[in-house]
């Protein structure tokens, strides 16, 4: 089934999940392979806490 | 008084430009601006024309036994008051003798300043005993850095061990902003990405670019928005002074 691209956050919708989600899955999974293409970038944020972490201990 | 402290991550990021260029900004938009360098490099002055030869600053006169606030200097319409040109002995004669735990508090107090006044206050980037009054006075603290693996390798360890983190107050009134970002570097903006995603809403929705009219700006002792008003560099300023008006509006309001 083709959707369009504005159908995959109607989608999400329709399941119960916030309509910028797609983004957010998106951006994470970009972050993520940025991080492995640059060594030093991937052992340094390996030491670091999640952003959910660090915005429960009252930000940075 | 709407106090904003300027600290770079790291020396050299730019956190005296912005302070400066913030400063003339903020003033074209009408608003009422002091920039009270704190910085012993002592650059500030030069964003705004002052001679480079003259010494004259708050920190000299106080360990001159002169009055601090007589190095006001005033150039188009922007106060400012240099820190000085201290040699390395007299320096740490201003920290043992002359600066004590609320210097700083009874100085802006005797400024007495109007509560609509902007005050710039622009620190260097290791934590010393003038920071941590300049932080602790400030309503808003704006970290600069550059989008470099180096400055992530600092921002982890600060988040680490840093003196703001561990303050929850400071924490909360702790902004960072991007400078220098070079618009065709693949890493630069993959870092502005990885930054994002670590620093959440504490990262300001604007990024200064790097631009040659900054440092030409500066070559030329002035401020971009006198020395190239049509360029990209002061739309990015002028935007970052309009959020910033914007976000004081809002802590301002009962």
């Amino acid at each position: 089934m083709k959707y369009e691209k504005n159908d995959v956050n109607e989608l999400y919708k329709s399941i119960g999940i916030k309509a910028n989600s797609y983004i957010e899955i998106k951006e994470n999974e970009a972050v993520i392979k940025i991080q492995r293409k640059w060594p030093l970038v991937e052992q340094i944020i390996s030491f670091c806490k999640t952003p959910l972490e660090n915005r429960q201990q009252g930000g940075i | 008084m709407r106090v904003l402290c300027v600290q770079g991550l790291q020396a050299g990021v730019g956190g005296s430009t912005i302070s400066a260029n913030l400063a003339r900004m903020l003033l074209e938009l009408n608003q009422k601006v002091l920039v009270f360098d704190l910085n012993p490099n002592n650059l500030l002055r030069l964003h705004f024309n002052m001679d480079w030869q003259n010494s004259v600053g708050w920190a000299l006169n106080l360990t001159q036994k002169k009055l601090w606030c007589a190095a006001f200097e005033c150039e188009h319409g922007i106060s400012f008051l240099p820190f000085g040109q201290l040699t390395y002995q007299t320096h740490q004669r201003l920290i043992v003798e002359y600066l004590d735990d609320n210097k700083l508090h009874y100085q802006l107090n005797s400024l007495d300043l109007s509560p609509e006044t902007w005050l710039i206050l622009n620190i260097s980037s290791d934590i010393n005993l003038l920071n941590k009054q300049a932080l602790a006075l400030s309503n808003f603290i704006l970290r600069v850095f550059e989008p470099s693996v180096a400055n992530l390798s600092l921002l982890i360890n600060s988040m680490q061990s840093n003196y703001i983190v561990n303050d929850a107050e400071l924490s909360n009134k702790s902004f960072f902003v991007i400078n220098k970002l070079i618009p065709h570097s693949e890493l630069d903006h993959e870092m502005t990405l990885v930054f994002k995603n670590l620093l959440l809403n504490k990262l300001l929705p604007i990024n200064i670019h790097f631009d040659e009219s900054i440092k030409e700006a500066f070559a030329h002792k002035t401020t971009v928005n006198i020395h190239a008003p049509t360029s990209t560099a002061v739309r990015e300023f002028r935007t970052l002074a309009i959020w910033l008006m914007s976000y004081f509006n809002r802590l301002e309001q009962p």
